[in-house]
């Protein structure tokens, strides 16, 4: 073995004789005991990961927990409810008289409250 | 690979497959056995899982050969991480020994000189040798293979030549 290609012949031949044995019957045997007890693929951990994600959102998001949304147009009078506009007159006429009073001192318009 | 009962499958597998994977592993392994047939045990449970992901005959090939240079390059690494001082003191403590190479194979002086001189390569340098010149990879095809670049792998194997040649004057 003088240079590179005498080392890699002494491997090639190596390879072609004494490297043909088959394996031992122990070796065997594991590998179909390892077999039999086969690992869950890497793919399961990640479904299992995003079912609890999903069933956890569905827990989250019941429909009695949030409101439903209805689109507009499907909306009735009824759905709207009873109108309870709370106008006081008196205090929105009062608000005017002080702004415009106070415009007037100003010399230039004031905005309401 | 989907054709017919998947235990029988991987079994034709096994018994057709295996002596080229031991015969790989054998390789890196230095010729020790009980590693070879580790990663052989290793490469075949991987493909149990892989199995149905694979098409077709020329796609298994490539899968078995891909993934056991890989488990071999894994364990190499590996074991040079333990080979360092104090973590081979730890190391001892904790496992034993290290495997001495098996008797059969280191009978023969020549191929223990080879190994010997083989194994004064880092681990990735000496299977992108390995690959090139016994398997006649081509630089692109290793690259691909051990996640690195073909101009990377080129280097590699130079160095491991000439590192080689230094070695045998």
């Amino acid at each position: 073995m003088k240079d590179v290609e005498g080392l890699l012949s002494v491997m090639r031949e190596a390879e072609a004789a004494s490297y043909d044995q088959p394996l031992s019957p122990s070796a065997d045997a594991q590998v179909r005991s390892a077999w039999a007890s086969r690992p869950w693929p890497r793919e399961a951990g990640w479904l299992a990961v995003l079912g609890a994600v999903t069933v956890a959102m569905l827990l989250l998001l019941q429909p009695g927990r949030t409101p439903r949304l209805r689109p507009v147009h499907s909306l009735s009078r009824e759905d709207a409810g009873p109108l309870t506009l709370d106008l006081n007159f008196a205090d929105a006429s009062a608000a005017a008289a002080a702004a415009h009073a106070q415009e007037q001192r100003a010399g230039g318009p004031v905005l309401l409250p | 690979m989907s054709t017919g009962e998947p235990e029988v499958t991987l079994e034709q597998i096994y018994r057709r497959h295996r002596v080229e994977v031991y015969r790989i592993a054998l390789r890196y392994g230095g010729g020790r056995r009980a590693w070879a047939e580790d990663v052989v045990q290793d490469v075949f449970v991987r493909l149990a899982v892989a199995l149905a992901g694979l098409d077709d005959r020329d796609a298994l090939m490539g899968w078995l050969y891909r993934v056991t240079t890989r488990r071999c390059l894994h364990r190499l690494e590996h074991e040079r991480v333990r080979a360092v001082a104090p973590l081979r003191w730890i190391a001892e403590r904790w496992w034993g020994s290290p495997p001495q190479p098996d008797a059969i194979v280191a009978a023969k002086a020549e191929l223990q000189q080879a190994f010997a001189l083989l194994e004064t390569l880092a681990p990735k340098a000496r299977v992108a040798f390995l690959m090139h010149r016994m398997d006649g990879r081509t630089f692109e095809e290793i690259g691909e293979i051990l996640g690195h670049s073909k101009g990377y792998i080129c280097k590699l194997v130079s160095r491991a030549e000439r590192k080689l040649e230094e070695g045998l004057r």
